[in-house]
């Protein structure tokens, strides 16, 4: 099975040629278009009450589809915000996405649902998150760009700019300064994560684009 | 990732880094042998840790994750079981038994800790919920209270055409209208708010009902008039809604419908924005009805307009007695906004009895000749298209 991540980095989709026997799993909802010799299941994601807790704590859809084909085709997915997609290749190691990240991954890669705990919820990354492991590739999505950073000590993220990290990453809320420049200075709650590992940014914030609409309809 | 159910017992579910893997990561099926730690990918490639220059870190997303790391760094096997640690200490003795044992202390202190945090913040949660709900409603009342009684009137303003228009057009008479209007005034010179001006629509609806707007407009429907027995009942009716306007319930539905947000408008002194929103809330809360709480005062400050306007208050009764409830099955009352006629009745029966003995007189007002010229009315207002 061939994908390939096009229109990076504001407008990524994936094209994905399937062949006979080539299965892909995709995020309820990802499809943009398809060959008509491309077939669709839905399927609950993991089972009904699984499938529940992913769509009310991680943002994730309730079901989830399996695209397969007889002979071949191809399959067009996307996300609904403006931004990059970023392919990762699993080794049996384990990450966790934030709510609405995840788009796609190959069959061989387990889905489950993660406690977040509450340093992610105050920082602004949810009480629950969606864990990829397992061997193959996952396919996530950013508003804005992604970028990689390796992890060795303390770094500080701030609020709604991490969209994945790897659990060997220890996360706490905390304040960017002291009460007055935190919260003068605009920055508010901020998420301070010590590695060793990886984490994956998004460069844009949905907060705070919606902060800026609101304070700009009156 | 590795299936712990598949791994011997000396075998642990893990991962490791290092530039030597490519993507610089990997699961990894760990083993603790008697010179260090081993950490075995998929493919068979195996990277070792001795316990000889073992650096250990506990941390993760859990916070129980173990890490072992050479001294450069270079290599960091990891792992999150909880059987792994104690492991460790077993495999490892001599040499990294004092890092083991620092480490067993320091989780056991944060697990505790992580536990308190938890219940603490749960029983926070609980307090500012159940607190928030005791605060919002008595802070609701003082809020209302700040805020002019125009802007009662200018929500009540915009919001009577979309109420309007849930029922139908006005029904225009003039003796009617005047009738009425006598009958309000008679019993809102009693009123807390004597000065507020009253305006009385009678509207073409077949339904049993009449409504207050906040600042003064009362919908009468036609079906509500052709139901009454008697004067005394539509002036129990009447009393009823204009306890609604003059204890300020829609903006007090208002302020807990918005809560936090108008009280701090409020207190800043913004109240424009308050006319826009109380439009569209006001609307629904005439429209819905109000909270039980909220009926329940009404009926008893109509009863005590009632008895001050000379009027016998026992007519509220009779008229809800007479009144068929709403599609509401008496077992499911409590879940309604609306108290079941019965529970009703019984608390006015309550109030009445409370009051000192009066003579009461009778409404002046012909119900025959109003519903007559009412009738008449209708049939001469052009039909709507």
């Amino acid at each position: 099975m061939e994908a390939e991540i096009r229109n990076r980095p504001a407008f990524a989709n994936i094209r994905v040629t399937l062949k006979q026997g080539d299965r892909l799993i995709a995020e309820s909802g990802a499809m943009a278009s398809m060959s008509s010799t491309v077939e669709m299941s839905t399927r609950f994601n993991g089972g009904f009450f699984s499938g529940v807790l992913r769509r009310v704590f991680g943002g994730e859809s309730l079901f989830i589809n399996e695209f397969t084909t007889r002979s071949s085709g191809e399959i067009v997915l996307t996300q609904p915000t403006p931004g990059d997609i970023e392919c990762i290749e699993l080794k049996g190691n384990t990450l966790y996405l934030q709510p609405g990240a995840f788009i796609a991954c190959d069959p061989t890669v387990s889905l489950g649902m993660g406690w977040a705990g509450f340093a992610s919820f105050i920082g602004g990354e949810g009480l629950f998150r969606l864990k990829v492991s397992g061997q193959g590739r996952v396919w996530f999505g950013a508003y804005g760009g992604i970028f990689a950073r390796e992890i060795e000590g303390e770094y500080v993220v701030d609020s709604g700019h991490l969209i994945a990290y790897e659990p060997s990453i220890h996360l706490r809320a905390g304040m960017a300064g002291g009460i007055f420049s935190s919260f003068f200075g605009g920055e508010g709650l901020v998420t301070r994560v010590t590695g060793p590992g990886r984490i994956y940014m998004q460069s844009r914030s949905i907060e705070g684009l919606a902060a800026w609409t609101n304070a700009h309809l009156w | 990732m590795f299936d712990s159910d598949l791994l011997n017992d000396d075998e642990f579910p893990g991962g490791v880094f290092s530039k030597e893997l490519e993507g610089g990561r990997a699961g990894a099926t760990i083993r603790l042998g008697d010179r260090g730690v081993s950490a075995r990918i998929e493919d068979g490639f195996e990277l070792f840790v001795a316990y000889s220059e073992c650096q250990l870190e506990i941390g993760g997303n859990s916070g129980r994750m173990i890490f072992c790391r050479t001294p450069d760094r270079s290599v960091t096997i990891f792992c999150e079981d909880r059987r792994f640690l104690p492991a460790l200490r077993q495999a490892a003795t001599g040499e990294l038994t004092e890092a083991v044992e620092a480490m067993l202390a320091k989780h056991s202190q944060r697990r505790w800790s992580a536990r308190l945090t938890t219940w603490g913040v749960l029983v926070l949660c609980l307090v500012l919920l159940v607190g928030g709900y005791f605060v919002l409603m008595s802070g609701a009342r003082a809020a209302v209270a700040a805020v002019p009684f125009a802007v009662d009137q200018k929500i009540g303003e915009a919001a009577l055409p979309s109420v309007l228009g849930q029922f139908g057009s006005e029904i225009k008479d003039a003796e009617t209208s005047r009738e009425l209007q006598a009958l309000i005034d008679s019993l809102n010179q009693h009123s807390p708010l004597k000065d507020v001006k009253f305006k009385v629509l009678v509207v073409e609806s077949g339904d049993i009902n009449a409504m207050a707007l906040p600042g003064g407009t009362i919908l009468i429907l036609r079906g509500l008039l052709d139901t009454v027995k008697t004067p005394g009942e539509l002036a129990g009716v009447l009393a009823h809604e204009i306890s609604h306007v003059t204890m300020r319930h829609h903006l007090q539905q208002l302020v807990r419908t918005v809560g936090v947000v108008v009280a701090i408008e409020v207190m800043l002194g913004d109240v424009g924005g308050l006319v826009a929103l109380g439009s569209q809330i006001a609307t629904q809360a005439t429209l819905n009805g109000y909270s039980q709480s909220q009926e329940l005062e009404a009926d008893r400050e109509g009863v005590k307009l009632m008895h001050a306007a000379g009027y016998d208050p026992h007519e509220m009764v009779t008229m809800f007695e007479n009144l068929p409830d709403a599609n509401v099955p008496e077992v499911l009352s409590w879940l309604s906004t609306h108290p079941d006629s019965g529970l009703r009745a019984a608390t006015i029966r309550q109030l009445i009895a409370e009051l000192p003995r009066r003579e009461y007189n009778p409404p002046a007002l012909d119900l025959e000749a109003l519903r007559e010229r009412l009738g008449k009315a209708r049939h001469n207002q052009p039909v709507a298209e």
